[in-house]
């Protein structure tokens, strides 16, 4: 089937790994027709399965599936133990960050990072002053967004520090793959990716409470009508601990208690799928229906653990992304293994002269938003689209950043019946509780349609299964 | 792991139950009425199904005649209207969408698929050559609920609370048994 495939120059994640020649020749031995038919019997049962996220319009909820394509994208050993590397050593040092940010703030005092970017920060929660947070251990879940370019180098594009979702479709996608094709697999070295949620639910045990012995874990999510309900429900049967909403929950003589049908039982972590805005109105939003009154006298109390802690949204800003290099060689005196896509940060007039000058080759993201938006792809942007940006860029520098435009790697992706290079990036997951582990591969997120290098489901972004092999 | 049972869970399980258990009999009411209930004339009365569900006053806002076609679409397809059988369908799934942690995945899917049909039910079915055939498939897919229940819900305090459920709704049954024998 892979007859005809060419990658048009791009870096292809497939023909480029030199483990891959095993898994090239399996798939060479299908035809297309045969791949095709029980690929669409997979994606149809990740519909039976209900491995759907939910789009609410006025007046109907309409289920949809992530799509699937079913061609894996493949990670060698070694390049797997380079990534792996990488991502600790940005755990550690985004965790050394937050610990300094919320105590003695060194690194602001040594000038590595501007101070007004931290404490005029939004995200910054003056509230975790000198608060104790277990291990050190801040981000107990995060996932990073890595891109590869043409010269094959694995660069860092985003930390998500707050509650990144994805890990659910990792899950899913491999036991789609097992079910559907077994034959691909098999006594290929793959390394297993089951135990992602008793790594998650043990995690959540080391920052309990000291002395609760037995700690009852919940996971705190904002409902059903929540886009990644999906995605709660299955780590709460993975974890197999009970999935609350915010009114299953008070706190009494502050300490977390949920209603159940034997009166209030108290709760000792809570894997929160809701932002720190949402969490307590009487400290944050107080028009919030989502949270649970009193839940930061509880925390500040040491009574109840939060995953993640409350205020790592400022160190994955993207503002504070780009002096990431600089924080991990601050606090563990080493060169980033993962480094940082070239990022120009317009609150300094040098890069905001650069971006200007190459508005047109540039990607120009606001910092302060997630999920895709705000950003100005410079190479496909219109005249107007680009005078726009200007003005918006001039207003306000210090609210952007501008990035080169990445040419994302690709791997064969089966479209219309034919197989074609499509452009991949990588999720990874990280756990930390007293240390860290990386989930083996992370999610692959693929863009289904032609020449296209935004991958968000939003825009036609769908996954695929990836595969790390020894 | 042994996890206390949240008393919303709790809830959600009782009305799941009982919509399932709603859903089902009145498929059963109408089928029954469609095929055996005449009056002396040989036609239907269709007014002893609102009047057995006491919905003579949110009827008889919406129809001004107690027809076939009138009460046949306010008890299946009305979603306005909250003793339908889509409705009752609707609040199940709904139910269950919140208690996918605690019920089995092929109740969910079992629920979904039911949920999708009901909905997608269209104006030719409700005809009277056709409209037992559909009955009958919904009181099936039921009975195929109740059926998976039975063999994949574990026996816990969620079951009490789902065998409450269906309790509940048990006199809505042998209304529609008696209200069988006296009309026919």
């Amino acid at each position: 089937m892979l007859d005809g495939y060419n990658p048009h120059g791009f870096f292809c994640e497939l023909q480029r790994c030199d483990e891959a020649a095993s898994l090239r020749e399996r798939l060479a031995r299908v035809p297309v027709p045969e791949f095709a038919r029980r690929a669409a019997a997979a994606e149809r049962a990740l519909y039976d399965l209900g491995v759907t996220f939910t789009v609410y319009s006025d007046s109907a909820a309409i289920d949809r599936i992530l799509p699937f394509d079913a061609i894996p994208r493949l990670i060698s050993a070694a390049e797997w133990r380079h990534i792996e590397r990488g991502i600790v050593q940005r755990v550690t040092a985004l965790n050394l960050l937050l610990d300094d940010l919320y105590h003695r703030q060194l690194i602001l005092r040594d000038r590595v990072v501007p101070a007004d970017l931290i404490l005029g920060n939004d995200n910054f929660r003056p509230q975790m002053r000198d608060v104790k947070v277990a291990h050190k251990a801040y981000v107990n879940i995060c996932g990073t967004d890595i891109v590869r370019g043409a010269d094959g180098v694995f660069r860092v594009l985003e930390d998500n520090a707050r509650t990144p979702s994805g890990v659910s479709y990792v899950i899913e996608n491999r036991q789609i793959m097992q079910r559907a094709f077994p034959d691909l697999m098999n006594n290929i070295g793959l390394r297993a990716i089951d135990n992602y949620g008793l790594r998650l639910v043990a995690a959540m045990g080391e920052i309990a409470p000291v002395g609760r012995t037995e700690p009852q874990v919940v996971l705190l999510s904002p409902a059903t009508y929540n886009s990644a309900y999906f995605e709660h429900v299955f780590l709460a049967r993975e974890m197999g601990v009970p999935l609350v909403e915010g009114r299953d929950l008070l706190v009494k003589n502050d300490r977390v208690c949920m209603r159940t049908i034997d009166g209030l039982a108290q709760v000792d972590v809570i894997y929160r799928r809701i932002n720190d805005d949402f969490l307590d109105p009487e400290v944050f939003r107080p028009d919030s229906m989502l949270g649970v009154p009193g839940l930061m006298r509880a925390y500040l109390s040491g009574n109840v653990a939060l995953a993640n802690a409350i205020g790592t949204g400022v160190a994955d800003d993207k503002a504070v992304y780009a002096y990431m290099p600089r924080i991990i060689r601050y606090y563990l005196g080493e060169d980033a293994a993962l480094p940082n896509v070239e990022t120009h940060i317009c609150r300094e007039p040098a890069s905001l002269s650069y971006t200007l000058e190459r508005l047109a080759e540039l990607v120009i993201k606001p910092v302060g938003e997630a999920g895709g938006y705000g950003i100005t792809i410079g190479p496909r942007a219109s005249g107007a689209e680009l005078d726009e940006c200007r003005a918006k860029l001039l207003a306000d520098p210090s609210n952007y950043i501008s990035q080169p435009c990445i040419d994302l790697s690709v791997v064969p992706t089966l479209v219309d019946g034919k197989v074609e290079a499509r452009h991949v990036d990588l999720r990874p997951f990280a756990i930390t509780g007293r240390d860290t582990w990386v989930l083996p591969g992370g999610l692959t997120r693929v863009a289904l349609r032609k020449g296209s290098l935004i991958v968000n489901s939003s825009q036609g972004g769908g996954s695929k299964d990836t595969w790390v092999l020894g | 792991m042994d996890n206390p049972l949240l008393a919303r869970h709790a809830e959600c399980i009782f009305w799941l139950a009982r919509s399932v258990e709603r859903a089902e009999n009145l498929a059963r009411i109408i089928e029954v009425n469609e095929t055996f209930s005449r009056d002396r004339s040989g036609s239907h009365n269709w007014l002893s199904i609102v009047q057995l569900n006491t919905d003579e006053e949110a009827f008889s806002a919406k129809h001004a005649t107690a027809s076939a076609e009138n009460v046949i679409r306010f008890y299946l397809t009305d979603a306005d209207n909250p003793t339908s059988i889509v409705s009752a369908l609707t609040n199940a799934r709904e139910n269950a969408r919140t208690l996918r942690p605690l019920i089995s995945t092929e109740m969910w899917v079992q629920l979904n698929v039911t949920y999708n049909r009901v909905i997608a039910v269209n104006a030719g079915e409700l005809l009277p050559g056709n409209l037992s055939r559909l009955l009958t498939e919904i009181k099936e897919a039921c009975q195929t609920f109740t059926g998976i229940t039975e063999g994949t819900f574990y026996r816990d305090q969620a079951s009490c609370f789902y065998r409450l459920g269906v309790i509940s709704s048990a006199p809505t049954r042998r209304r529609a048994c008696s209200t069988t024998n006296i009309t026919s």
